[in-house]
């Protein structure tokens, strides 16, 4: 009686044990994919890439037919996610949920990779950067907070060095012609509203996604965000309003897409290529984008890959010359916009 | 609207008793952790009903930081990093002959520390959530220094070598990509360290491989006493530890509204909860000097704390929307797969979502304490076999886990160098499990103290002048600081005299 049970908690351990592994064990010669596949969110969770990630994951599952694992894997503005997918194998095993941030890990020091040493699979959708403050705080509007930071360096919390919410308040300091503040990276967008939450900072920016539920919920004040027109429910001031000089620039933030290493087989990179186009036509995704204050971009393929370029001459040139980033852009050949 | 009773059909039921099963199996099995569990079931429940998923998540989770006690109090090879408290005196009863007493006191411990919790959780969470949210980072910095500190000073009668394990482990933990601006630290040029240490194959090295060498280098540190108690009827043994709770009612709700506060900490969870809880355990306890050799009160402190902690991490998670760890996390990403938003607003709004989820904690903790109830008797039997053979299993499930954590073969290697380095510090008597807790909680308290530093224009004054900062330095000063200066003044006057 004793023996059989001992035997039995035996195999049923190993069983399990064996299992784990099966689902992760590749056979090489069948046709792709036959195991699950990684998707690394090099942002800490609650973000603009960890929803978009974690929204397109079961839609792309679906497609595919193998199960698609999502993790988490923040750090260095992105820099320690992109550093792991690139250097898993190139084999479409691994893949990732690419923020703007790869258009400025270079020139900031953070990463040797750029936008060249990607296939992107596609760019979603844009985030507008949004400022928001404590509801307790002396500063009511827009305006106010240039004033204040002509006086006063504030404390500033963003997702990460030279992230898109380091660009729009380094921006919005330049353009006003006031003291830069102190920049505190957070891990990501979301940590950085709740930052402000919890007056760890004076200020945080982030993408409106993040945020929306803070504000809707009272717990935040959107001063305003980047963007055009004022978004209505909750209502959030658009930025031109009081600086109509920043019409030129808007709307500002990030996007969000998804990448799989450059040199993984063609046939590998089309399978993923078809699964992204098909998460993001669904309607599933479109629901998510509207409800969630997202901008649509859309591009796939070429069309990403060129929209990359751009951004990266973009965001690169504008972080240089706004003293950011310490690398200038022409190391990495990245031509002037 | 969102139908709750869906919880009590027959196949939501099913997936409680399977869920928590399958938890404590892998919480059980050293390497395998709860976190672990979770990201692996996340992908396969997205064919799920929201309800059946999300039954599935939570129960998983629940039983896999349960599981974790088995392993600890019968082998001394903590299944979870949270359950390393638990084997500093678990394992001595197991040598005393009262592992299966200790794993039913366990057990009931768990369920009731979960259900407080769960109380705590109904009657309290906006004002809960409101009071984690005064923590700053200058104050997550201190309960990671804290956390070390506990651990240390109970690990190790003389704490300078527990602090050596726990800042040798902050420090291994800074191998890799910096997180705030992404440079190589300590990583040599090899682009295998640049990933840095992962937690779970260290753990099972100084864990799992250390004890198995342990056990065989020394058959008699695991050889058990006969006892009457294994003879003992189950349902005697779960009724003695009911007698148990009504004996020490003040332990029970200290160790679970401890455990409950902290996990309502976001990014601070039931590792800590554990270690604090058992600290606090000792230092009121009238039998201070059994805590270590075999006390009940300690395993009943740290499984108490670890089990409420599970329910404080949903406080945040549902009335702000916070995430606290990465179990919480992807259940998160679960609910709002289906189509919910925790944030501000949410709590009221929805509450028949609350009671769904109050609901189904409440169920797989009922379920546990039944499932692991008859599971103690069942494993505490099959442990019993030879230590050769035990042990040699031991060491293939280290090898096993470790690989499985992300298929790399470096990790094996890292198992291994922490098993050999787990063997020389048993051989000079510094602890291990200090140097576990460092690992996780070494990029907590890097990163928020330069946060802090950052946000206050590089002044450290506010990680001294604000006042939850302040209650904890004198709270980590009274309970692991002062007592070893005045053991220390003590012998120093003992050798003038």
């Amino acid at each position: 009686m004793l023996k059989s049970l001992q035997l039995n908690w035996l195999a049923g351990a190993l069983v399990i044990l064996v299992l784990i592994c099966w689902s992760g064990v590749a056979s090489a010669s069948a046709e792709w994919p036959q195991r699950s596949i990684l998707m690394v969110i090099p942002f800490n969770p609650g973000g603009a890439t960890d929803q978009i990630g974690r929204t397109l994951e079961p839609l792309m599952e679906e497609k595919l037919g193998v199960p698609i694992a999502a993790q988490n894997m923040p750090g260095g503005a992105t820099s320690i996610g992109n550093q792991y997918v690139f250097d898993a194998p190139h084999d479409g095993y691994t893949i990732l949920v690419e923020p703007t941030d790869i258009t400025s890990i270079a020139v900031m020091g953070q990463s040797k990779l750029t936008w060249r040493d990607w296939n992107i699979l596609g760019v979603a959708a844009a985030v507008p950067a949004v400022f928001v403050i404590h509801p307790d705080s002396s500063i009511k509007s827009i305006a106010e907070l240039a004033t204040v930071m002509k006086e006063k360096q504030l404390s500033v919390g963003v997702a990460a060095s030279g992230c898109a919410w380091t660009r729009a308040i380094s921006l919005f300091a330049k353009e006003n012609g006031v003291k830069q503040p102190m920049l505190v990276p957070m891990g990501g967008g979301h940590p950085a509203a709740l930052a402000a939450l919890k007056k760890e900072v004076d200020l945080a920016v982030c993408g409106v996604p993040e945020a929306i539920d803070l504000i809707k919920g009272k717990k935040l004040t959107a001063l305003a965000y980047m963007g055009a027109e004022d978004i209505q429910e909750p209502f959030i001031p658009a930025i031109t309003k009081a600086f109509p000089g920043f019409n030129k620039f808007v709307p500002f933030g990030g996007w969000v897409g998804m990448a799989v290493a450059k040199g993984t087989p063609a046939n590998v990179v089309a399978k993923l290529q078809n699964a992204y186009n098909y998460a993001v036509n669904s309607n599933k995704f479109k629901e998510f984008l509207a409800e969630n204050n997202f901008l649509e971009v859309g591009l796939s393929g070429e069309d990403a890959e060129e929209y990359v370029a751009v951004s990266t001459s973009v965001n690169a040139w504008l972080l240089y010359d706004l003293g950011v980033a310490p690398i200038s852009p022409e190391e990495f050949e990245i031509p002037r916009p | 609207m969102f139908d709750w009773t869906a919880l009590f059909s027959a196949t939501a039921l099913f997936y409680i008793v399977f869920g928590t099963f399958l938890g404590i199996i892998v919480g059980a099995l050293p390497g395998l952790t709860a976190t672990m569990a979770v990201a692996l079931l996340v992908s396969l429940t997205y064919g799920l009903s929201p309800v059946n998923a999300i039954v599935v998540l939570v129960s998983v989770y629940l039983g896999g930081i349960y599981g974790g006690s088995r392993a600890a109090i019968l082998l001394n090879v903590p299944g979870t990093p949270s359950s390393a408290a638990t084997a500093l005196d678990g394992f001595p009863l197991t040598r005393r002959g009262e592992g299966a007493k200790a794993g039913i006191i366990v057990t009931t411990f768990s369920a009731l520390g979960g259900i407080l919790g769960l109380i705590i959780l109904i009657l309290a969470s906006p004002f809960l959530a409101n009071f984690a949210l005064k923590f700053g980072v200058w104050e997550y910095f201190w309960m990671a220094i804290f956390g070390i500190f506990m651990s240390s000073n109970l690990t190790s009668s003389r704490i300078y070598k527990g602090l050596i394990a726990g800042f040798m482990g902050m420090l291994i933990s800074c191998v890799g990509l910096d997180p705030i601006h992404g440079f190589g630290r300590y990583t040599f040029g090899q682009t295998s360290l640049m990933g840095g240490i992962s937690l779970v194959p260290a753990m099972i090295g100084l864990f799992g491989l250390a004890e198995a060498f342990e056990a065989i280098r020394n058959p008699l540190s695991h050889s058990r006493e006969d006892s009457e108690q294994e003879q003992v009827p189950l349902f005697q043994l779960f009724v003695s530890s009911l007698k148990m709770l009504f004996k020490k009612p003040i332990l029970f709700l200290r160790s679970g509204i401890v455990g409950t506060l902290i996990g309502a900490l976001p990014g601070v969870g039931p590792d800590i909860a554990s270690w604090v809880s058992y600290g606090l355990a000792k230092r009121s306890s009238k039998e201070k000097d059994k805590f270590g050799q075999g006390s009940y009160e300690g395993v009943i402190a740290s499984e108490t704390a670890n089990n409420a902690a599970t329910s404080g991490v949903f406080i945040p998670l549902l009335t702000l929307g916070i995430p606290g760890c990465a179990v919480s996390a992807v259940i998160l990403g679960g609910i709002q797969l289906h189509g919910f938003r925790p944030g501000p607003t949410f709590f009221f709004e929805n509450l028949s979502f609350i009671y769904f989820i109050v609901g189904v904690l409440f169920l797989t903790n009922i379920i546990m304490l039944i499932e692991g109830t008859f599971l103690t008797k069942i494993i505490s039997k099959v442990l019993k076999v030879n230590i050769g053979i035990i042990m040699p299993v031991v060491i293939v499930l280290s090898v096993i886990g470790a690989y499985a954590v992300n298929l790399r073969n470096f990790n094996v290697g890292v198992m291994l160098v922490f098993g050999f380095l787990g063997i020389i510090m048993r051989q000079l008597k510094i602890p291990a499990a200090p140097m576990a807790l460092g690992i996780i909680l070494g990029p907590m308290a890097d990163l928020s103290f330069r946060r802090g530093l950052l946000a206050k224009s590089y002044s450290v004054l506010p990680f001294f002048t604000r006042p939850i900062s302040l209650v904890l330095i004198l709270t980590i000063f009274m309970v692991t600081i002062g007592p070893n200066l005045l053991k220390l003044f003590r012998k120093i006057r003992l050798k003038r005299s």
